[in-house]
């Protein structure tokens, strides 16, 4: 407000100079901006470079791109070895359909063929899961139906499932899904369950009505070729006597089942699980088994260095990995001793608490076990 | 938290697979009088570590009934009214008959359908008993189970609600076998109470025990400690004896003093009875007492303005309240050894004292009638509001705080000056909420100096809360680049901070400027107040479904309350301004001649 | 005439008018701002509306032009400039004003310095391990490293500009020393690595029976994974190799060119440290009988030349060096029990404004003070005389 005039003159000078430059930079920019680009893309001089010391790059290797980047078995027909269930089960993955990389709850997960909406995925967990009844009611629930009654319940029909006759719901209806947040209408869901004292597994395939009924046969064909993935020429006459061992006092026997060499349960009740499994070659590497662990948990893969830090004991005479995982669901503790002819994997599943507590008593177990002679 | 409260469900299922609570030896003994006096101090006065700290079991059990039950009493079976340590008392000694009182709230009776149990003879909201609900607990802790993998925030508020229940029947079942191990029963789980100190003083071991901790430890060749074994056999004579008060309360007053006397050897008893009597005293309430009391007087005053007495009595009332929530204040940074401020609970406590302190502080200087009547109304105001949200969230009000936060200097200096700076913004938008209904209502219609003066007031209060606001912003920065390298990201509730300090930077340089005047100003303040309540409040619910229930729904309505009634006063300022224009050209000679009296005024005030 | 324009556009520029509009733009774009971050990631909001010049925002069904915080508060500064200390007029009625104009220029300063002359990072040392270079969170370069004697490698390299740049066209790289041209020919911000059997028509490039899927781009900046596919030629032998490199690769694509060793990788940019710093231990503590944490700290050393000395870094304590802050940011592995082998992460940042805040705080609140001081002892009189 009170500038003197002379000094306000230079300053009006220096304005007009700064405008008629600015003005010039801003007419280079625009023209510049307007240039038409060589489609063949540009070429630029690297300028930085410097000298690193102690370098760990390993130039000699021939790696191909899928080692490069962590990508394991031999080619994309078949299940790659490293997908979580290829190892407990095995299956025909239907035409058209999709394999996507297991979740959390989902051992085995799918698109099936003709809408990016629908989904098929199998689901396994510990016990009766609640029962039938509610299991049922619950699906029902997602489409906005009522629940059945137990005699309508009896009455479903049967299908095919990991060798038994699982219980078949094939229903229409307004989709709410699991969160209610979803809802689309004329949405279908065609359904599996199998439900033991011991574990129930659950096969659920949902989208539009008319994407369910086409791939309908094609569910029931898949559903029926599900079954356990274990190797049991190997494995079944190691189960009756192959290894010697000492059961720690709070453990009991569990029945064996065709995959294992030996079941436990740990601790009072059936929450925490321990079992023994021999699989022929190195199964797909230990790092591959143990990021399937995590990933069955719910976690990150890790790296091999991290794998390299962990805590080793003697497992059937070889040096063995211990390695801890504590996932969303649950924790795990395993102990995987691999070599190029056979690999012994223990392994103990249950809620964190149970599994941590039974810790000590796992790692006496794998050091008390031989292979018998 | 979400993980170990998943973990803690498949706990319970294991839990109610092995056994129930019924499963005692001494079954169905009921307890014949109501705890004594005696008794009721001596289990209260327990020391127990809960949430990281060491804190009175009566504190534990108020907010663990709180939890529970949404309130803090319940009534047994029998019709008897139970305080949070009774209920504890009964829980943990007569768990047979405390299945039996209506403990669980359940909001929407929905939740009970979801989990196959019957709603019959109960009301939509209601509070359900134990051995009510346990028919339904396989499949309300499948359920909880599920619905725990849902993110909190996409969570319906049925699964909420589950979730909820679930953790709180578990909470529940905890207590109730807390002593099973006295029974007879099952040693491995009495790990609900931490009661019992470290024997040594050796600071380093900082985890107090359960009795089954101290069994636990136990190993096959040597038992426990002589002064451990005298605290579990203090447990099993009290299961002894629970049916015979004299005698239980010989045995809990000797266990009670074996246990403090191991406490203050470490010295962590000394701030137990303080907080005993601070929830004894609770000098909150009796402040809110004291602000409805001035509120009062200040409505009746509204009838009778210019009697004298009405207003002595608003100003002592008022003075006698901020008193007590400035004890308040005090004894909460003694028992924690913190700042004033460090949790949301307490920034409001803080925010109402400095608010209220200001107003009185604007009356001693004018004494206008108009700042201490603020004062009563924002005291009573910010006392619901605290009693409300400790009531929703239904934690200790006390925490302990997480690593970043666990800084006495930066508690002190920023959290103290943003606070200080929440709280001017809100008595700018009070008192400038006061001038807007005051014109429309024709407050002080010929007295333009009187509005000037109050008008002059919220500016000054402005400027007093620019200076917090925007130091304690800056500060907030600095904090971030000494713990994270980063002065400024854009976070919201950065953002938020910044929100106030740039909205009352307009109103001081559109005031300057001549865009605001007295009226503007005003309307201005009484809209910052939203703004501060959006950084306060707001930000937090920033991408919060609006399917929840509860805490979150609780606030939400609160804070839409809150705007919706601070945008009416600024849309009501609008049409006093609108009905002033109009009169201004129907009598233009009146308004010359107002004007002039005004500046005459300004002149001979400045 | 001049002379009136250039009056008018100070007066303008200076006007509290102008001060008020920026102000209340600036307020606008916070508050977009803060809501939008609940539909998308911090990092694309603070893209769109604080480090822009102009952006549109969606209300609703039409969009908006406004102007970027960058912008507003580039054109605030100016205003500041000349409004606030020089034009306004000097008194001691201002002069709390005028040193709070000054804080407050000095604040702008801070963010403008840091904002295009720092660079920030982290460093993930297990207990043991030592390094002596940070690294970005989401810069990428590409390295062409040729392996020299002894260990040794000499890496040039390529900077994140140039990836971004290769996103919307083939970018060729050469330089004196490198017997080959490496041509970027596409990038993908986010993409992950599939088996494939053959290139079709429209999907990703499939070399090696390898291809690399583009992923949806995770508001989380550093969540993205990026990946390119790149050929490399030699003009003296006129062979051609292409390759996939992905951020997340084990080993870095190697091949031999005029008689020696070579590799290509894409990597995080990585910056030197004028000191090696070794994590000796990492300390964290728990709330008793509670999972809430109470304190992270690391133990470390930090040599540079032959001296070393030991250093804590905890939570609220940095370690300041060499222009560099070091920030205890992150620990893990989450699932260690006591006596496992930790990790420490620290974020690194080398920022030259980095204590100006602090003294531009002290600034503004000494001006505000003094301001208030006098305005309060002012209104007081005021008001006590009219009571």
């Amino acid at each position: 407000m009170r500038i003197d005039a002379p000094d306000e003159e230079d300053r009006v000078r220096e304005l007009k100079w700064r405008c008629a430059a600015w003005g010039a930079v801003g007419a280079c920019v625009i023209v510049s901006g307007c240039a038409p680009t060589p489609a063949a893309g540009t070429s630029h001089r690297i300028e930085q470079s410097r000298v690193v010391e102690n370098s760990r790059i390993d130039f000699g290797s021939r790696a191909t791109h899928a080692e490069r980047f962590g990508l394991r078995g031999s080619s994309n027909a078949l299940p790659p070895v490293d997908d979580a269930p290829a190892q407990q089960f095995k299956w025909t993955t239907p035409k058209g359909w999709t394999e996507l990389a297991p979740a959390t709850m989902r051992v085995a997960n799918f698109k099936p063929a003709g809408d990016e909406r629908a989904e098929c995925y199998v689901t396994m967990l510990a016990g009766d899961a609640g029962g039938l009844t509610a299991n049922i009611n619950r699906w029902r629930g997602q489409l906005s139906l009522g629940p059945l009654s137990a005699a309508a319940i009896e009455a479903l029909p049967r299908a095919t499932l990991f060798g038994s006759q699982a219980t078949l719901v094939e229903w229409q209806g307004k989709w709410q899904g699991m969160s209610g947040a979803e809802a689309r209408d004329d949405w279908a869901l065609t359904g599996l369950l199998l439900i033991e004292p011991a574990g129930s597994l659950f096969v659920k395939m949902t989208g539009p009505s008319a994407t369910v009924a086409a791939e309908r046969e094609a569910f029931l064909a898949f559903a029926a070729s599900f079954g356990s993935g274990a190797q049991p020429t190997h494995t079944s006459e190691s189960a009756a006597s192959g290894f010697e061992f000492v059961t720690p006092a709070t453990w009991r026997r569990a029945p064996d089942r065709a995959s294992r060499a030996l079941s436990f349960w740990a601790g009072d009740g059936e929450a925490v699980e321990c079992y023994v499994t021999v699989l022929s070659g190195e199964a797909g590497g230990e790092l591959a088994n143990v990021n399937r662990w995590r990933g069955q948990l719910g976690l990150a893969p890790i790296a091999q260095t991290d794998l390299d830090q962990l805590d080793s004991i003697t497992l059937c005479g070889r040096p063995a990995k211990i390695v801890d995982i504590d996932g969303a669901s649950g924790s795990m503790i395993g102990v995987t001793c691999m070599n190029s002819t056979r690999s012994v994997f223990i392994k103990m599943t249950g809620p964190g608490e149970l599994v941590r507590a039974q810790r000590s008593a796992l790692l006496t177990f794998a050091a008390s076990l031989q292979e018998a002679q | 938290m979400s993980t170990i409260l998943r973990r803690l469900c498949a706990v319970a299922i294991a839990l109610i697979a092995t056994a129930t609570i019924h499963a005692s030896p001494l079954q169905h003994e009921h307890r014949e009088q109501p705890w004594t006096p005696e008794i009721l101090e001596s289990f209260g006065s327990l020391p127990i570590q809960d949430g990281g700290r060491i804190k009175p079991l009566s504190t534990y059990a108020g907010f663990t009934l709180l939890r529970v039950s949404g309130k803090r009493s319940v009534v047994s079976a029998s019709g008897e009214k139970l305080d949070p340590v009774a209920w504890l008392l009964d829980v943990v000694f007569f768990p047979e008959a405390a299945i039996d009182t209506p403990t669980f709230l359940v909001t929407d009776s929905d939740a009970i359908v979801a989990i196959g149990l019957s709603t019959d003879g109960k009301r939509k909201r209601d509070r359900w008993t134990y051995a009510e609900l346990q028919p339904g607990m396989p499949r309300l802790f499948a359920l909880a189970h599920e619905y725990e993998s849902i993110e909190p925030k996409l969570r319906s508020s049925q699964q909420q609600q589950i979730v909820d229940l679930a953790s709180n029947v578990f909470s529940f079942m905890r207590l109730a076998r807390f002593l099973d191990f006295a029974r007879g029963g099952d040693t491995k789980d009495g790990g609900a109470l931490a009661l019992i100190p470290p024997a040594n003083t050796d600071p380093s071991v900082t985890d107090w025990a359960t009795p089954g901790d101290l069994i636990a430890r136990v190993g096959p060749k040597q038992g426990l400690a002589e002064a451990d074994s005298a605290v579990i056999s203090g447990f099993i004579t009290l299961v002894e004896k629970r049916t015979d008060p004299g005698a239980f309360a010989a045995a809990l007053a000797s266990l009670r003093d074996r246990l403090v006397a191991r406490a203050t050897a470490r010295g962590e008893y000394e701030h137990i009875q303080l907080e005993r009597a601070y929830y004894a005293f609770d000098p909150i309430q009796w402040s809110l007492a004291a602000f409805i009391a001035a509120f009062l007087t200040v409505a009746v005053s509204w009838l009778r303005p210019k009697s004298r007495f009405l207003w002595l009595s608003n100003v002592t009332l008022t003075s006698i309240a901020t008193v007590l929530l400035a004890i308040a204040i005090t004894l909460r940074c003694i028992i924690r050894g913190r700042p004033p401020v460090s949790t949301l609970y307490e920034t409001v406590l803080f925010v109402t004292a400095t608010g209220v302190l200001i107003a009185v502080f604007i009356e001693w200087v004018q004494r206008s009638r108009v700042a201490i009547g603020t004062a009563a109304a924002l005291g009573m105001i910010g006392l619901f509001v605290a009693n409300g949200y400790e009531t929703l969230d239904k934690q200790d009000t006390m925490p302990s705080l997480v690593a970043v936060l666990d800084t006495n200097f930066w508690l002190a200096t920023h959290v103290t000056a943003i606070t200080i700076g929440y709280s001017a913004g809100m008595l700018a938008a009070g008192l400038a909420s006061f001038y807007l209904i005051g014109k429309l209502f024709g407050w002080k219609r010929n007295d333009p100096a009187a509005r000037r003066s109050l008008a002059r007031t919220v500016y000054g209060v402005l400027c007093f809360a620019v200076i917090f606001s925007t130091v304690g912003t800056i500060l907030g920065g600095i904090w971030a680049n000494e713990s994270w390298g980063r002065f400024w990201g854009w976070d919201p509730k950065e953002n938020g901070a910044l929100l106030i300090v740039i909205s009352q930077l307009v109103i001081l340089h559109a005031r300057r400027g001549g865009f605001l005047r007295d009226h503007g100003t005003c309307a201005a303040a009484a809209f910052g107040g939203t703004i501060v309540a959006f950084s306060w409040w707001g930000v937090n619910l920033l991408g919060v479904g609006l399917h929840s229930y509860g805490f979150t729904s609780g606030i939400h309505t609160s804070l839409w309350t809150y705007y919706g009634v601070q945008w009416s006063i600024v849309a009501l300022g609008g049409i006093a301004w609108l009905r002033e224009r109009a009169a201004a050209k129907k009598v233009p000679a009146a308004t010359v001649e107002l004007a002039q009296q005004c500046e005459k005024k300004m002149r001979a005030a400045a | 005439m001049v002379r009136k324009i250039a009056r008018g556009v100070l007066t303008v520029a200076s006007s509290l008018a102008t001060c008020c509009v920026l102000l209340v733009l600036l307020g606008l774009l916070t508050w977009l701002g803060t809501l939008e971050q609940t539909r998308t990631g911090l990092f694309e909001v603070q893209r769109k509306y604080f480090e822009s010049f102009i952006l549109f925002h969606d209300f609703g069904r039409f969009s908006i032009p406004l102007p970027g915080a960058n912008l507003v508060m580039c054109l605030l500064a100016v205003n500041l400039a000349v409004g606030g200390f020089v034009r306004i007029r000097k008194s001691w009625a201002t002069a709390g004003v005028i040193v709070t104009h000054v804080g407050i220029a000095m604040l702008l300063m801070s963010a403008l310095v840091k904002h295009n002359w720092s660079s920030d990072g982290h460093v993930t040392l297990y207990e043991g391990q030592s390094a002596d270079h940070f690294e970005s969170y989401f810069r990428w370069e590409l390295a062409v490293i040729e392996q020299l004697d002894g260990g040794r490698v000499r890496e040039h390299l390529v900077p994140h500009e140039r990836i971004e740049e290769a996103q919307r066209i083939p970018v060729s790289l050469n330089a004196a020393d490198i017997p080959f041209t490496v041509q970027i020919e596409s990038v993908s911000k986010n993409c992950r690595p599939e088996r494939a059997q053959s290139t079709s028509a429209h999907g990703p490039v499939v070399i090696d029976g390898v291809k690399l899927v583009p992923r949806e781009v995770d508001a989380r900046a550093e969540a993205n994974i990026a990946g390119a596919c790149v050929s490399i030629f030699d003009e003296q032998t006129g062979t051609r190799r292409r390759a996939l490199l992905w951020g997340a690769e084990a080993q870095p694509f190697t091949f031999v060119a005029a008689g020696k060793a070579w590799a290509v990788s894409l990597r995080k940019e990585r910056y030197a440290m004028p000191f090696a710093i070794q994590l000796a231990r990492f300390n964290k503590t728990e709330h008793p009988g509670t999972n809430m944490p109470r304190s992270f700290e690391s133990e470390v050393q930090v040599a540079s030349g032959s001296s070393s000395r030991d250093v804590k870094i905890s939570m609220n304590e940095p370690l300041r060096d060499g222009g560099l802050v070091l920030y205890q940011a992150s620990w893990g592995p989450s699932n260690a029990r006591p006596g496992d082998r930790l990790f420490s992460t620290f974020a690194v940042v080398r920022n030259p404004a980095d204590q100006w805040p602090l003294a531009a705080c002290l600034v503004i609140a000494a001006g505000l003070l003094f301001h208030f001081v006098r305005k309060l002892t002012r209104y007081v009189k005021l008001e006590m005389r009219a009571a």
